[in-house]
């Protein structure tokens, strides 16, 4: 037991080798449209520095980009003056970059200055239910209790949120849930929802004709798009960030999101910004499609075959301990069903503020390895337990070796049903390990997310479809396996 | 020799040895005779260590039976189980050389006790690379006694060998077993409830029922002067379904 959890750490840590580039800097983002495009746009102005650059998408909120961040898995990524203030740094500032920037160093993060256009949360109607309520500013809404309310998770829970605000301007609305930012627009104008939060620079505002209710308390406060970067980052990297400094004003911004949203692609809005400033002609050509759909599903591949090595090399000596019908046994096979029991997205929340783990693609690998274990351990521990006793009484009056009888009878006997759920195993780590790619590790998952984000099935498809293929495939493959492993005494029919 | 001494088996509060004193003669053919639960299988199992006795103890050749004594003994010892006790995985010659090889005996060697074993067994050589399942029952259960004899052991214990035999399978097999077994001139113990076998095969009957020895002795003496109503009417019983 012990030679398999060195042999474990071992393989972690190889496993983390492997996918950490070095020389690369690691762009974070936040699960939204503009969030994208800013770390996009550093991107390629870190590219023409000569870095070679990898673009975490839609990592999750400003927790775990902040944890990110911290921890050295990011070297920097874009966020809101308010937004550091309010959530990271939790004081009551002044949000000016000054104030900001002497409490950031401490954590050893520095500030850009402002990139030149605020971006503030604002409560939103659709045009024609806010005439017919008459309804302009924020103070309004408390004449109209009935109307629901469909709110981001990290609007609902921020201290410069739904909470304080309904306290500020005293209003008492029973009916508020939570809701996907994306989904909440789809919510809205199909009229599910009256009232959703967004952002000032949000394209979804223009393109659907919404309403921002006037802030008549001057609740929100300032948010100015800014970089935050860890000290360690190279200083030539640090200078083209901050070239993109005072160059992006709300019109600008605003545009830049509809490019994204319409053209479904983020380095569209980069390749926009690019020529405006006159660097036209040193535009990055566009990923392939091919391209991509090959790197996806080579990470997707990496992934779940790391996952599943580990799984087999833990998962089969845990079967072989827990087939022995023991308390020690049941346990084993208890907490295996407890892991899966949770469900793949908690349980990738739940590793990510573990030490040495955190926001990087071998979270991913421990999450499916985990998620793997259980039908490998139980089918193990089955295939050796459904094993004849007539067969178990000749293999002791033989005086086999306890390790002969393992090696040689027991476990080729065992061996149809711990194939079974290896196979099991893999067909589930290939669906879950699409949501490897909510903390930047990559995959199949990718054009799913951003698919989810831009609200366009097409993108989405260009993931699952994939997927879905790769999971038949294995499916197919282990049938192959199956002749080849399966001793062929077992595979014969009697006459 | 083989001794019990007071020796008994339960599993719970089933009990399915009671106490018992036995003798088993060295270099004959010993049948334990009885319904099933009647404790046959059970006096089987306990001599060949798979379980051990709640009370008394079993002694071989004058020395005890235990947990360290038990390896020593298997080597001495072959034993056939019922039926699918053969591993479906491996060929009948692999199964039969499966102990050997672990050991590391010379091959050469062992492959011709195997040769010689066919032969006394009747099992065709070209039938050796077949697996279990290729096999007929008759032969699945040679192929077991090869396995069992080739380490040359003085101690034979048979479980049911012809149980899942069809009549005629079992006429051939039983036949070459009374002729094996009095080439091999060794200790066989052999659990059967049917009356033919340990007409042809026993020197030496013990009849069971319920857990306890009710009668042993030659065969023809149980036939002849049945200790209690139960041993006519287990005779009778049999000796009637096989002609009516």
């Amino acid at each position: 037991m012990r030679t398999q959890l060195i042999l474990l750490l071992a393989w972690v840590f190889l496993a983390d080798r492997a996918l950490a580039g070095d020389s690369t800097i690691v762009l974070g983002s936040k699960r939204f449209t503009e969030s994208y495009v800013l770390s996009e746009l550093a991107k390629r102005s870190l590219e023409e520095a000569g870095f070679h650059v990898e673009h975490r998408q839609g990592m999750g909120g400003t927790i775990v980009l902040w944890e990110a961040l911290k921890q050295g898995s990011i070297a920097a990524y874009p966020d809101y003056t308010g937004t550091i203030q309010e959530e990271i740094l939790k004081r009551p500032l002044t949000p000016s970059i000054s104030a900001l920037r002497e409490q950031l160093a401490q954590y050893g993060i520095g500030i850009t200055e402002e990139l030149g256009f605020n971006n503030t949360y604002a409560l939103v109607m659709t045009r024609a239910r806010a005439n017919q309520l008459g309804i302009q500013k924020i103070s309004d809404l408390s004449k109209h209790p009935e109307l629901k309310l469909g709110l981001t998770h990290e609007f609902l829970g921020r201290r410069d949120g739904w909470g304080p605000l309904e306290r500020r301007y005293g209003l008492a609305m029973p009916n508020v849930r939570g809701i996907d930012h994306t989904l909440g627009y789809l919510a809205l104008l199909n009229g599910e929802i009256d009232v959703k939060d967004a952002y000032t620079t949000d394209a979804k505002i223009d393109e659907n004709d919404l309403v921002v209710l006037k802030d008549d308390l001057k609740f929100f406060p300032q948010y100015r798009a800014v970089f935050l970067y860890r000290f360690d980052t190279p200083p030539r990297a640090i200078q083209a960030l901050r070239r993109l400094e005072g160059t992006l004003d709300e019109a600008k911004m605003i545009h830049l999101n509809e490019i994204a949203e319409s053209t479904k692609d983020y380095s569209a809005a980069a390749d926009w910004y690019f020529k405006q400033i006159g660097q036209g002609n040193k535009l990055n050509h566009p990923e392939s499609f091919a391209h991509k759909l090959t790197r996806w599903t080579l990470r997707h591949l990496m992934l779940v075959s790391l996952s599943l090595a580990a799984a087999i090399a833990l998962g089969v000596p845990l079967g072989i301990y827990a087939s022995k019908e023991n308390f020690v046994g049941e346990i084993i096979l208890g907490l295996a069903g407890l892991i899966q029991t949770v469900p793949a997205l908690a349980l990738l929340a739940l590793l990510v503020p573990i030490p040495f783990l955190g926001i990087r693609p071998v979270t991913a690998i421990v999450a499916l390895f985990l998620y793997g274990l259980l039908p490998i351990v139980r089918n193990t521990a089955t295939g050796l337990r459904d094993i004849p006793p007539q067969i178990r009484d000749a293999a002791e009056v033989l005086a086999l070796k306890p390790r002969t009888r393992l090696t040689t009878i027991f476990l080729p006997l065992a061996s149809p049903s711990i194939l079974a759920g290896i196979k099991t195993s893999a067909i589930i780590n290939i669906g879950a390990a699409t949501l490897a790619a909510l903390i930047g590790a990559g995959g199949l998952g990718e054009p799913i997310i951003s698919g989810l984000n831009l609200n366009d099935s097409t993108t989405i498809l260009e993931g699952a479809i994939p997927a879905a293929l790769m999971a038949i495939a294995a499916q197919a493959l282990f049938s192959v396996l199956d002749r080849f492993l399966i001793p062929r005494g077992l595979r014969i029919r009697p006459t | 020799m083989i001794r019990f001494h007071k020796v008994g088996k339960s599993f719970g509060s089933a009990v399915a040895l009671r106490p018992t004193e036995l003798g088993i003669p060295p270099n004959k053919t010993t049948v334990l005779l009885g319904l099933s639960g009647s404790g046959k299988s059970t006096i089987l199992r306990l001599i060949s260590g798979l379980i051990e006795p709640t009370t008394g103890w079993i002694e071989i050749d004058g020395e005890k039976l235990s947990r360290r004594s038990l390896p020593e003994f298997r080597r001495r010892m072959g034993y056939v189980i019922q039926s699918g006790d053969l591993f479906p995985h491996l060929t009948a010659r692999r199964n039969i050389l499966l102990v050997a090889q672990q050991l590391r005996l010379g091959m050469e060697e062992m492959t011709g006790r195997m040769e010689e074993l066919c032969v006394l067994t009747r099992f065709p050589t070209n039938l050796l690379d077949r697996y279990p399942l290729e096999l007929s029952g008759g032969e699945q259960r040679r192929v077991s006694l090869i396995r069992a004899l080739m380490l040359k052991p003085d101690i034979l214990l048979l479980d049911e060998p012809m149980g899942a035999l069809d009549p005629m399978v079992r006429a051939g097999l039983l036949k070459d077993l009374k002729t094996l077994f009095e080439r091999l001139n060794e200790t066989v113990i052999l659990v059967t409830h049917d009356l033919m076998e340990a007409a042809r095969l026993a020197d030496w009957v013990v009849l069971l029922k319920a857990g306890k020895i009710i009668q042993q002795g030659p065969f023809a003496e149980l036939s002849l002067c049945p200790a209690e109503p139960f041993v006519t009417e287990f005779f009778r019983a049999q000796t009637e379904e096989a002609y009516s």
